[in-house]
């Protein structure tokens, strides 16, 4: 309406400067301008008219042609139980108080849920997404739970884009901004690397340093040997920091043309000596070739480690283990007890290597030199069991070990759980905390009898509460399992 | 007072403000949670462990029933609340009658200190007959300040149009400030607040220049029809007395206007600012196709009057505020819940939604918030495909309006998938505000 912007534009620099002309409303408005004598009251009174009229003339929009309606696909499966959606609006309120807190008790419930073709209710949908929006760890349990309709309000809100199909958010890729593609790139790198990888590559030359360090992070999680090709090549980025990044990355592949050349270079550094090869003998590197910065070795080290260590502990540490057995001579847990006395700077590489490389016989043979619970983690499913079991039985376990087996993954099963509960009972209550969070996640639900003893044992308040969170967190997983059976 | 008969657990469900509260404190509803549970004839009380480290102390009077609760939740009553009740419902001698605990007895004390005052001011003022000389000079003592009042505001007001509406979005917040505090002082607290508001609103307004002329046009408008007070009829002083906040004493509003109809709780909305919570129930009659509204007030960390529940259909006779519709009404205590609403009474489409809203500003040139009733709506999106500030309610017919990008246009589309559905929001500021909506045949909270 135009008089209403000629009243504005005159208001905005006020009357004293640019006076309204009130015939002009007059045309306008008619005789609903009452009389008043001063211009100010004019405009207030035309205002209050021709809002009055702007707003009660409001007509409805029409649809713009190709404005397309939200319909979203059918639903591809049942909804959950009444109880379970009980639960879950418990959990995410967040107001619960169970041991290691609700992020891990949602994961299981979004994980059974997705095992049991289920879907949470649709009213609880948008605060999933929020919460995967916050907390990446969750993405992939929620993507599997949320189906059909989840994804499809994924591809409505750029905030959620994470939960949306790979087809999907590759029609997207060249136009999202870099924090969006790192997300695409990240989740899809864990489902379907081939078209991460594509992805990455459409816009790789184009990108700023900064956004090439992000993006090439997003792979860490699914690397496999078909990522080489692209990392070898990036090993030549123009920026230290992609050329860094890329090394690390390699780390993680034996079977790399980089692994092959740092396992060159370590078998010259690295011997045994002696009858019996009683000896490991290191003789540090003397300088680095263009070809060994190349593949990103660099002088950076650890306060009290001298530089040449330094470069000595960083080509071991990228070497691949399996070199070291027809090397040697010695099986790796001899290796490693020759290493403990003689170099322990190579103990400390090859935990580095084993970790990268996740090289489970390797880190059994460093786990029984030492406790290491990111160690643990490079277990398979039975080996962490059987090593979790020997630090449970062990009689009077030093913590470490301790906590060695509660950092094997669960769930576990119930003879584990018992000899758990069993153990945890003599530990110390300053510990409790720590101990019942780990516990909450992992315990089979069967041994909430033995946990329910356990809090008519205790005494101390403290105490008291961390093994009642305990019981609390086992009964909920219990009627998780039960609801989704 | 006879010993009160355990309630029913429908009837504490009633209770609960929303769904996801009924949720949550079924699932608190364990004894195992719970210290220091004991009841009498009047109170329930007990502890509930929470995510804080002490315990939530947690009362429930049973005569209102009041509840009170030491948790920071502003739902009210809180799930505590709700789930201590079911505890003592359950009946299975987890809450037994016992001495009353400490905090429930400090709380029980106060209430009834606090009501006792209110009873002997309510007395004193029945007993003493009005003195009709005294009540007029009081009557004519504020009007007066009134007048003075917005005397000084039409000045301030004309100094505003005369040097700009761009140079007083130069100014300091106590510009606005100080206008407010003003118009406090002549006793009309609405208006004031109104100018408090604008000094946040024309930073965060885009469209500030329109919003702040509009406005001003309006409050202009209010201090001409000040001037007319005693020519104003009944309804048009009714709004008038709304935006100027001249407040009406509940007992004169319960001796109007009553309507009894089957009201239907079609939209509940709580809004909360750093002084005040205030909380409105929609109601939409079945017989009389009124909509009327009923507002509660609570100060910030206050406790919020029990809502009706979303959905349920309440046999009550309603005392009506003088105004232009969409009035605001009180329930007179005779309330009770009839059923369950199968969906949403009095849906139009949106141009008939429309055309509502005209004819309520036609009656009332301060109308601000239009309740709409929208028949079979689906969701339109933005070009670029995706919701958020694009998307829009779009009806059979193809009209459409815009709808605010609040979390509740969220819980439309998963909800709905898209519709089309029976939508029940607030139309103003230019948006559609959702608010309700009709899911295989039940309303459900946005």
């Amino acid at each position: 309406m135009k008089v209403w912007e000629e009243l504005v534009s005159a208001a905005l620099v006020g009357t004293e400067r640019r006076p309204f002309p009130l015939e002009r409303l007059h045309e306008v408005a008619g005789e609903g301008v009452p009389d008043i004598a001063e211009a100010e009251g004019q405009v207030l009174a035309a205002a209050a008219v021709v809002d009055g009229y702007r707003r009660a003339g409001r007509v409805p929009e029409r649809r713009r042609a190709g404005q397309a309606l939200a319909v979203a696909p059918p639903h591809d499966r049942p909804p959950s139980s009444a109880t379970a959606a009980q639960l879950l609006a418990l959990l995410l309120s967040g107001m619960v108080g169970v041991a290691g807190g609700s992020d891990a008790l949602l994961q299981t419930w979004l994980v059974a849920c997705a095992a049991a073709r289920q879907r949470p209710p649709d009213g609880m949908l948008a605060r999933l997404l929020d919460l995967g929006t916050a907390s990446p760890r969750l993405r992939p349990a929620i993507v599997a739970a949320v189906g059909a309709r989840g994804a499809w309000l994924g591809s409505l809100n750029p905030q959620w884009a994470w939960a949306v199909g790979a087809g999907e958010a590759k029609a997207d890729y060249a136009t999202a901004t870099t924090a969006e593609r790192v997300a695409l790139l990240a989740d899809l790198h864990g489902r379907d690397r081939a078209v991460a990888r594509e992805l990455l590559a459409s816009t790789w030359a184009s990108e700023p340093a900064a956004d090439r360090l992000a993006l090439l992070n997003a792979l860490a999680s699914g690397l496999d040997e078909d990522d080489e090709p692209f990392l070898e090549e990036t090993l030549d980025d123009r920026a230290g920091s992609v050329r860094a990044a890329a090394a690390e990355l390699l780390d993680r592949l034996p079977g790399s043309r980089r692994a092959a050349r740092m396992a060159d270079r370590a078998r010259a550094l690295v011997r045994a000596e002696g009858r019996f090869r009683r000896h490991l003998v290191l003789q540090l590197p003397e300088a680095l070739d263009a070809s060994a910065r190349r593949d990103g070795i660099t002088d950076a080290r650890e306060k009290g480690t001298g530089l040449h260590a330094a470069w000595l502990v960083r080509i071991v540490a990228s070497t691949p283990l399996e070199v070291w057995e027809p090397h040697l001579g010695l099986p790796p847990t001899e290796a490693v007890a020759k290493a403990a006395t003689d170099a322990p700077e190579l103990v400390a590489a090859w935990e580095r290597a084993a970790l990268a490389q996740r090289n489970e016989r390797w880190a059994l043979a460093l786990l029984r030199h030492r406790p290491s619970p990111a160690l643990v983690g490079v277990l398979s499913p039975p080996a962490a069991r059987r090593y979790a079991e020997e630090a449970l039985r062990g009689s009077n376990p030093p913590e470490a070990r301790f906590f060695d087996a509660l950092a094997v993954p669960g769930p576990w099963d119930a003879a584990l759980s018992k000899l758990a509960v069993e153990r945890s009972r003599a530990a110390p209550s300053a510990s409790l905390p720590r101990i019942s969070g780990a516990l909450a996640a992992r315990l089979d639900p069967s041994v909430l009898p033995v946990v329910e003893e356990w809090i008519e044992d205790t005494a101390d308040e403290r105490a008291l509460r961390d093994v009642r969170a305990l019981a609390h967190a086992l009964s909920i997983r219990a009627t998780i399992a039960q609801e989704f059976s | 007072m006879a010993t009160t008969a355990r309630w029913t657990v429908e009837q504490v469900l009633a209770l609960a403000p929303d769904a996801g509260s009924v949720r949550a404190a079924r699932a608190l509803a364990r004894p195992g949670r719970w210290s220091d549970l004991g009841s009498n004839d009047s109170l329930v009380w007990g502890r509930c462990q929470g995510s804080a480290r002490e315990p939530y102390q947690v009362t429930v009077d049973l005569t209102e029933p009041a509840f009170r609760c030491t948790c920071p939740s502003r739902k009210f009553p809180c799930k505590h609340g709700v789930a201590l009740l079911l505890l003592w419902a359950g009946g299975n001698g987890s809450v037994a009658d016992a001495a009353v605990a400490e905090f429930a007895a400090a709380w029980s004390h106060e209430r009834a200190e606090r009501a006792a005052r209110s009873e002997a001011r309510r007395q004193a003022r029945a007993e003493s007959p009005p003195d009709p000389e005294a009540q007029a000079r009081r009557l004519a003592e504020r009007r007066s300040l009134m007048t003075a009042g917005l005397d000084d505001f039409e000045r301030w007001l004309f100094d505003l149009v005369r040097q700009g509406l761009a140079a007083a979005r130069r100014q300091p917040f106590s510009y606005w400030d100080t206008a407010a505090a003003r118009l406090v002082d002549a006793q009309v607290p609405a208006l004031a607040e109104r100018v408090r508001a604008m000094a946040g609103e024309i930073h965060r307004r885009p469209d500030w220049p329109d919003h702040l002329l509009a406005e001003a046009g309006r409050w202009y408008l209010a201090v001409r029809a000040w001037r007319q007070w005693d020519r104003l009829p009944e309804d048009v002083a009714g709004d008038l007395r709304t935006v100027l906040g001249w407040s009406r004493r509940g007992d004169d509003v319960l001796s109007g206007e009553r309507i009894a109809d089957r009201w239907h709780v079609i939209g509940l909305r709580q809004d909360e600012d750093e002084r005040l919570l205030s909380q409105r129930t929609w109601l939409r009659g079945e017989r009389t196709a009124r909509t009327l509204t009923v507002l509660d007030f609570a100060t910030a960390g206050g406790t919020l009057a029990v809502a009706q529940v979303l959905g349920s259909i309440v046999e009550a006779e309603l005392a009506v505020y003088p105004g232009s519709p969409p009035q605001r009404a009180r329930f007179t205590g005779d309330e009770r819940v009839v059923g369950n609403a199968g969906g949403l009474l009095g849906a139009h489409s949106i141009a008939g939604a429309l055309d509502a809203a005209a004819s309520c500003l036609a009656a009332n040139p301060w109308h601000y918030r239009t309740p709409m009733a929208l028949a079979q709506v689906g969701v339109a999106l933005g070009s670029n495909g995706r919701a958020g500030p694009a998307a829009a309610v779009v009806d059979a017919a193809g009209d459409g309006l815009p709808l605010a990008a609040d979390p509740a246009l969220w819980s439309l589309l998963a909800l709905s998938g898209g519709g089309p559905v029976d939508l029940f929001g607030e139309w103003y500021d230019d948006r559609l505000h959702a608010s309700s909506v009709v899911i295989e045949g039940r309303l459900v909270a946005l």
